[in-house]
């Protein structure tokens, strides 16, 4: 199992999609190992829907949610990391829908 | 900057006594228009005649800043009749709106309010100032700090990114925020004189033909410009902002002549405006007794 610290990679403002960007091709890269991931969202001050968006929105694009699901696990998720996230989440599937 | 007399090459805009939304938007002082005008005119002077100022809302703190900033650029020499009020007077010292611009070449002493947060141009996404506007409102709102972070990063944040990546604004954007204790209340307004949301969305969605139609597509889940083009998931951060005040407090989209507002209760209001205010301005009215639940969201991640 892999830990991924958010704050060690992008520091502590996760305010636009570039950063979310990086995130996700880091993601990218350990879930073709088919490794499991602990995204560690310690030490966030702030974070936008654009960083969701491009981070783990993308990743519904090109993953199956179920496999996600068992692959990603969050840890220090704020009730305002899991608003935005949700909503990333809600419109990535929107799009997954269209695209297919 | 400095008074001069009034020359032939001069336009002089005028501020109302009550500058307030209502008033300039809705009451059609001729403000917006003549400043409309001013732009694509060869004026060497302009003169900002705020002498009869009484009253002045954040929003119109961020108008008058946009507006002598927009002519500064265009090389127009900027001259500013101060208002007689000295209360209105002090409350914009205070704001910090003398230390955007040298007026007189004097000195301003300004002294931040515990009530507003100082006026901000901003040239890009500042972490610096996203954790100064925080600690305002911990220190100041008497909001626990991360509450306070929550608040900036739903809301602040949100419209800060959206002015960087649609607007095309050349003065960027002006922020400002006020604290009304009596009722409870922030207030946060964010300006910039950019192509608004029209201009932006109506290249990818030729259906739209109005400003108002712009600003309510815009709210939807998934509308963005860049999300159409470049086949992206984007397009949530107005509809972020919209789901998180519904029930917490009042949102307000101002972009050319389309109105938008979002109640407390979610209803929504609309009107074309029969004067145009340049770009897009959103005013967020947040209560503050209601954001102190914001710990209490209960959001299943997986949207399930």
């Amino acid at each position: 199992m892999e830990t991924i610290s958010i704050v060690n990679i992008v520091g502590d403002k996760c305010t636009g999609y570039a950063e979310g960007r990086k995130i996700f091709d880091i993601l990218n890269g350990l879930l073709l190992q088919g490794l499991t991931i602990v995204v560690d969202m310690d030490g966030i001050s702030f974070s936008s829907s654009s960083f969701y968006n491009a981070a783990f929105g993308e990743l519904i694009i090109k993953y199956d949610l179920a496999f996600l699901k068992d692959k990603l696990h969050f840890k220090n998720f704020s009730a305002k990391d899991r608003f935005l996230f949700s909503r990333s989440i809600s419109l990535a599937k929107k799009v997954k829908e269209e695209v297919a | 900057m400095n008074e001069t007399a009034v020359e032939e090459t001069t336009i002089v805009l005028k501020f109302p006594s009550q500058c307030s939304l209502s008033t300039l938007i809705f009451a059609q002082s001729g403000l917006l228009s003549e400043f409309n005008a001013s732009l694509s005119s060869s004026c060497k002077k302009i003169f900002f005649n705020c002498e009869e100022i009484q009253f002045i809302r954040p929003f119109c703190a961020n108008l008058l800043s946009a507006m002598m900033l927009s002519h500064l650029k265009r090389g127009t020499a900027v001259f500013i009749k101060i208002p007689h009020d000295q209360s209105v007077l002090n409350y914009l010292k205070d704001l910090g709106f003398f230390d955007e611009f040298v007026i007189n070449q004097e000195k301003v002493t300004c002294t931040p309010r515990s009530t507003s947060v100082a006026l901000k141009k901003l040239e890009s996404v500042d972490g610096t100032y996203l954790g100064n506007i925080t600690e305002w409102l911990s220190y100041n709102a008497n909001i626990p700090s991360q509450v306070a972070q929550d608040l900036v990063s739903i809301n602040l944040l949100e419209a800060i990114n959206n002015v960087f990546d649609h607007s095309q604004s050349e003065i960027g954007c002006y922020v400002s925020a006020q604290a009304y204790h009596r009722e409870n209340r922030l207030i946060l307004s964010i300006l910039d004189l950019g192509i608004g949301l029209f201009s932006s969305l109506k290249t990818v969605h030729p259906e739209i033909k109005t400003d108002t139609e712009a600003i309510s597509r815009a709210v939807l889940e998934g509308v963005s410009s860049k999300r159409t083009v470049e086949k992206k998931v984007r397009g949530v951060g107005l509809t972020n902002i919209s789901g998180f005040l519904k029930g917490r407090g009042e949102m307000e989209i101002i972009s050319y002549q389309g109105y938008w507002k979002q109640q407390r209760d979610g209803a929504i209001v609309i009107r074309d405006l029969s004067c145009s205010l340049r770009g897009t301005c959103v005013n967020l009215s947040i209560d503050k007794q209601s954001v102190l639940e914001i710990v209490d969201l209960d959001e299943g991640i997986w949207g399930e």
